[in-house]
């Protein structure tokens, strides 16, 4: 049922990556800390206050929120996104897939044009 | 150490278990979603393991569609659950009753 | 590999002119003003017309795209089927609608793409295309059943058609994972010569197989994986449901069919016990469970939960003697017109009356339209499959290919909830004809004329292919 090798993984060839994570961890831990132990910390109100360019913050951060609008643009980004890891196979071997490659990529890359006109007649890129 | 099929057989059940355990128990929509793609990612971690021990690339390619497939459903489930939670505001499911009758 | 030749891209001519279609009906919408209203319905129509033409006068059939895809009899029926529902629908699903303010496009291509889903999945070769046909039918139609998002049921059926439908998704591509693990490749061919020289006792594919079995089932709605159905069959619009109940099943159906009786029947000690324990199960509880629902929504639903045990029956039989698959496919042409014209009829009888689907909304009927109290009894008969109806023949095929395949008792229990399914059905046929209309009820106004003749049409064809079911089944018997 499996006819391929088991991978092996030799420990001495994967010291040096540990020792990478060691010090990557390590010096984060080190600043937090000694951020923590050294700095003073005098805190007063005007500290406290989200800084908005020097004006008086107006309402909580809560109360606008991410608009809606936002999530669409986000959703368009994620399917274009992925979808063109469907280029990179293609890419790879598109000396082999000849002409047959290059029309089916064409006809994909179209259908993913038909939609994307549809959403920007439909304004989800436009920002009111 | 010599890393066989069984040991990825055995995280990806895992994983696929944790995300199994998730859409069961979690009552939140979001929550939900995101199991669904974990157990999904195990299904690719799987495809991946097998398709280097069968000694085809058959199931990477496999894992091409399926990670379009899972954006795909991504897109269409949280446009459905931004739907919910515009009328709602909030994305909890104790309302619809899932898996329950 | 990737020559021309091997491509044979004129078989995959339906699949390809129904995707166009879908394309064409987003770019008129996004090109057009919103007068353009009446071009998506003649984009869809020509699609539609031109690739069930292609599907029955095939240009070339066979393997397509190295093997990935497959045109046999099992996906011209299948075709067929999923392009007739979706004729229908278009013809006579014009005045829905309009009067629930569906948008146009959006429900147009979205079916289209749904139907090139379904198409994919009845017609793949591997394992890759089983999964992306049926994620494609399943997103669309996630989608179409959030169309009417302005209600509280629309809103919570989407949420839990995606919610459980992507879990089934998961456990179908673990399943086949697991297979490909086991088998070394995903063409569906391959798959089943690989097994004749492998040791199938092996928990790797049995467990592959029962996944893959739960994800089907699930889609299927089939008992114990059902609870999701008259949830969302009655929270989505009706003219989605009209679409899922029927053409979705229907591909769904050949799709497991597909899978499992070629590529996985050497494997068949494995599933065969999970099969006829939930074919079992589904009769009873379908069939117990439309008894007591006041909605007609919800009693369609439980009657496809029902129906859908019966056509395992007819699966479990093909998994013997592949021939019993013609059983299976007859059975889906009436199941799949008499629930799309059960639902659009239903939907515009209830808008006359109380508008929220229920059983008492076809009271006084027959006074008011005897035509349509005609066609609803003609459909509802031929769903109890009493004859003269092509659902009498239908379920005669399928019990007695259980019979054949030496599964009597399941046979018998098909017959016996069949039984209890007649008082269901017949109450909404005394309703129409032996009772009067509720006390001040609106007057009735006639229904839109291309929706009686389209409905009239297709009650029509169950009569004729119940008494020559050979017009359909010649075409199923072909594979």
């Amino acid at each position: 049922m499996f006819s391929q090798e088991a991978l092996v993984f030799d420990y001495p060839n994967l010291i040096p990556l540990l020792i990478l994570f060691a010090l990557a961890g390590g010096m984060c831990a080190a600043m937090l800390l000694g951020a923590r132990l050294l700095g003073p910390k005098r805190m007063n109100p005007v500290k406290a206050q989200a800084f908005e360019c020097g004006m008086d913050p107006q309402g909580t951060a809560r109360e606008g929120g991410v608009r809606t609008r936002f999530y669409l643009v986000a959703i368009s980004f994620i399917v274009f996104d992925i979808e063109a890891i469907f280029l990179y196979p293609w890419a790879v071997s598109f000396k082999q897939l000849g002409s047959v490659g290059l029309v089916s990529v064409l006809i994909f890359v179209v259908a993913l044009f038909i939609g994307l006109y549809y959403e920007l007649r439909k304004g989800v890129f436009s920002w009111k | 150490m010599v890393l066989g099929p069984n040991h990825f057989l055995l995280l990806a059940l895992v994983l696929f278990g944790i995300g199994v355990t998730g859409v069961l128990v979690r009552r939140n929509a979001l929550v939900i979603l995101m199991s669904v793609e974990l157990m999904l990612n195990a299904v690719n971690l799987l495809l991946v393991a097998f398709s280097h021990y069968n000694g085809n690339l058959a199931g990477q390619a496999f894992t091409f569609f399926t990670m379009t497939v899972a954006a795909a459903e991504v897109a269409v489930g949280l446009a459905i659950i931004v739907m919910l939670y515009r009328h709602r505001l909030d994305t909890s499911i104790e309302h619809i009753r899932l898996f329950r009758h | 590999m990737s020559d021309a030749s091997s491509l044979n891209l004129l078989s995959l001519l339906p699949e390809m002119l129904v995707a166009l279609a879908g394309l064409l009906v987003i770019l008129a919408n996004a090109v057009g003003r919103d007068s353009a209203d009446g071009a998506h319905r003649w984009i869809s129509l020509l699609g539609v017309l031109s690739a069930l033409w292609f599907t029955l006068n095939p240009l070339a059939t066979g393997a397509a795209m190295s093997g990935t895809a497959v045109h046999d009899g099992l996906a011209m029926a299948g075709n067929t089927v999923i392009l007739a529902v979706l004729l229908l629908l278009l013809l006579g699903g014009e005045s829905y609608l309009k009067s629930r303010r569906i948008p146009l496009a959006e429900y147009h291509s979205l079916s289209l793409f749904a139907a090139t889903g379904m198409m994919s999945l009845v017609s793949a070769g591997d394992l890759v295309t089983v999964f992306m046909g049926i994620e494609v039918l399943s997103i669309s139609l996630y989608c179409m059943a959030a169309l009417l998002n302005e209600e509280e049921g629309g809103r919570e059926a989407a949420l839990k058609y995606f919610l459980t439908g992507s879990f089934a998704s998961g456990f179908l591509l673990f399943g086949m994972a697991l297979v490909f693990g086991f088998t070394g490749t995903t063409n569906l061919d391959a798959i089943a010569h690989s097994l004749t020289s492998l040791d199938t006792d092996n928990w790797m594919l049995i467990g592959g197989a029962l996944l893959m079995l739960i994800g089907f089932l699930f889609k299927v709605s089939v008992a114990p994986f059902h609870n999701w159905a008259p949830d969302v069959y009655d929270g989505s619009p009706a003219i989605v449901t009209a679409f899922m109940s029927t053409a979705a099943k229907a591909a769904a159906f050949t799709g497991l069919a597909r899978v499992f009786v070629p590529a996985l029947g050497e494997a068949a000690d494995a599933w065969i016990p999970m099969l006829a324990l939930c074919a079992a199960l589904t009769m009873i509880l379908g069939n117990f469970s439309a008894l007591v629902q006041d909605s007609f929504k919800r009693m369609l639903a439980y009657s496809g939960v029902a129906h859908a045990g019966y056509l395992l029956l007819g699966i479990l039989a093909a998994s013997s003697d592949s021939a019993h698959m013609a059983s299976v496919l007859f059975y889906l042409l009436p199941y799949a017109l008499i629930n799309g014209v059960l639902f659009l009829v239903g939907a515009a009888i209830s808008r006359q009356r109380s508008g929220k689907n229920l059983l008492d909304d076809f009271k006084g009927l027959a006074a008011d339209s005897p035509l349509l109290a005609i066609l609803i009894t003609v459909c509802l008969l031929a769903l109890a499959g009493i004859p003269p109806t092509a659902g009498f023949v239908g379920k005669f095929y399928l019990f007695m290919g259980a019979v054949d395949a030496g599964h009597v008792g399941l046979a018998c229990l098909g017959i016996l909830t069949s039984v209890v399914s007649v008082y269901f059905y017949l109450r909404v046929i005394v309703y129409a004809w032996f009772h009067k209309a509720p006390a001040g009820s609106a007057p009735w106004t006639p229904l839109d004329g291309g929706l009686v003749l389209v409905t009239g049409l297709s009650a029509l064809l169950l009569l004729v292919l119940g008494v020559w079911p050979n017009l359909w089944l010649s075409i199923t018997a072909t594979i």
